[in-house]
C-alpha cells in the first residue's frame, strides 16, 4: 500500500522557510569564506526550486510504462550550479526497496532542467502562494 | 515552445558524480564544524535523491483545472537540519521559462518524506547501479 505523504500548504511553507533560514545563517557565518570556493558556491546559492513540464515526465513514463515511481537526485551542471536529474524507479515494499528503471536505449537517459527557479523571497516570508 | 530536457544516462551520471564530489568535500571532517548542528546535519546526512510515487504526482493534478503544466520542486528542511523536498503544481511560460508562477492545490503540494542515501562513492556513480538499500 503507498503511503500518503500530503503535507498543507503552512507545513509546506515552514520547512521550506526552515531551509532558506539555514541557508541565511550559512552565508552570514564568519566562517563562510573559509570553505572552499566550489562548496561555497553550492551551498550559498539561492536557487531553491526546479520546474519541470508535466509532459516530460509523462514522457518519462511512457518509455517505462510499469514503473510506479519517480525519483529526483541533486545533481551540477558543468558550472558548478545546482541541478536535479529525474528517473522513473520501482518503489517496492512501502519505500524499502527502490530500484531505478532506466529506458533502454535509444531512448535512456534521465531528465533535467537546466533552469532553476530562483526566489526572491527570505526565511521568514517565505509563502508558496507567492511564488 | 517549450525546450526539451532529456539527457543520456551517461549525462545524467556526471551531474550525480560532481554533486557528491561536493557533498564528499562538504563532510570532511571538519569542514562544517564551525556551523550549527542544523547545518552539519543538513549535509552531512549524504542524501542525493528523494522518490515519489507516480500515482501521487497524478492526483497533485486531479482537481486543477486551467493552466498548471508543470512541477516545480522545492529544497526543504525538517526540524533538526534533515533534508527534505516540497512538490507543488505550478504554470511554466513555454515562451520564456524563467516566468514560473505556483499554484497550489486545495489539499496542499505533496511531499515524501523518507530521502534516499546512495553507498556510490562520486566516481564510480552510475545511475543503473544506484538501488536501495545500495551496495556501494
Amino acid at each position: 500500500m503507498a503511503k500518503k505523504h500530503p503535507i498543507s500548504r503552512d507545513a509546506a511553507n515552514k520547512e521550506i522557510r526552515r531551509y532558506l533560514k539555514m541557508q541565511e545563517a550559512i552565508l552570514a557565518s564568519k566562517y563562510f569564506n573559509r570553505l572552499p570556493k566550489e562548496v561555497q558556491k553550492f551551498i550559498g546559492s539561492k536557487r531553491i526550486s526546479f520546474a519541470f513540464y508535466k509532459e516530460e515526465i509523462l514522457e518519462l513514463f511512457a518509455k517505462v510504462p510499469d514503473a510506479n515511481g519517480l525519483r529526483i537526485y541533486l545533481a551540477l551542471n558543468k558550472s558548478k550550479s545546482r541541478t536535479t536529474v529525474m528517473t522513473p524507479c520501482d518503489i517496492i515494499i512501502g519505500s524499502v526497496i527502490i530500484q531505478n528503471r532506466l529506458p533502454a536505449p535509444p531512448d535512456d537517459g534521465g531528465n533535467q532542467y537546466p533552469f532553476v527557479v530562483p526566489t526572491r523571497q527570505d526565511g521568514d516570508g517565505f509563502d508558496l502562494g507567492n511564488e | 515552445m517549450p525546450t526539451n530536457h532529456s539527457i543520456s544516462t551517461k549525462e545524467a551520471d556526471e551531474l550525480i558524480k560532481r554533486f557528491l564530489r561536493i557533498q564528499e568535500e562538504l563532510t570532511k571532517e571538519g569542514a562544517l564544524k564551525s556551523f550549527s548542528p542544523e547545518v552539519q546535519q543538513y549535509f552531512a546526512d549524504k542524501f542525493v535523491s528523494f522518490v515519489f510515487y507516480k500515482n501521487q504526482l497524478d492526483a497533485l493534478f486531479k482537481d486543477l483545472k486551467g493552466e498548471a503544466n508543470a512541477v516545480r520542486i522545492y529544497f526543504g528542511a525538517h526540524e533538526k537540519g534533515v533534508s527534505t523536498m516540497v512538490i507543488t503544481p505550478c504554470y511554466m511560460n513555454p515562451d520564456n521559462e524563467y516566468e514560473v508562477r505556483n499554484i497550489v492545490p486545495p489539499n496542499g503540494p505533496i511531499q515524501y518524506p523518507p530521502p534516499k542515501k546512495t553507498a556510490l562513492v562520486a566516481d564510480k556513480f552510475q545511475l543503473p547501479l544506484d538501488n536501495y538499500p545500495s551496495k556501494g
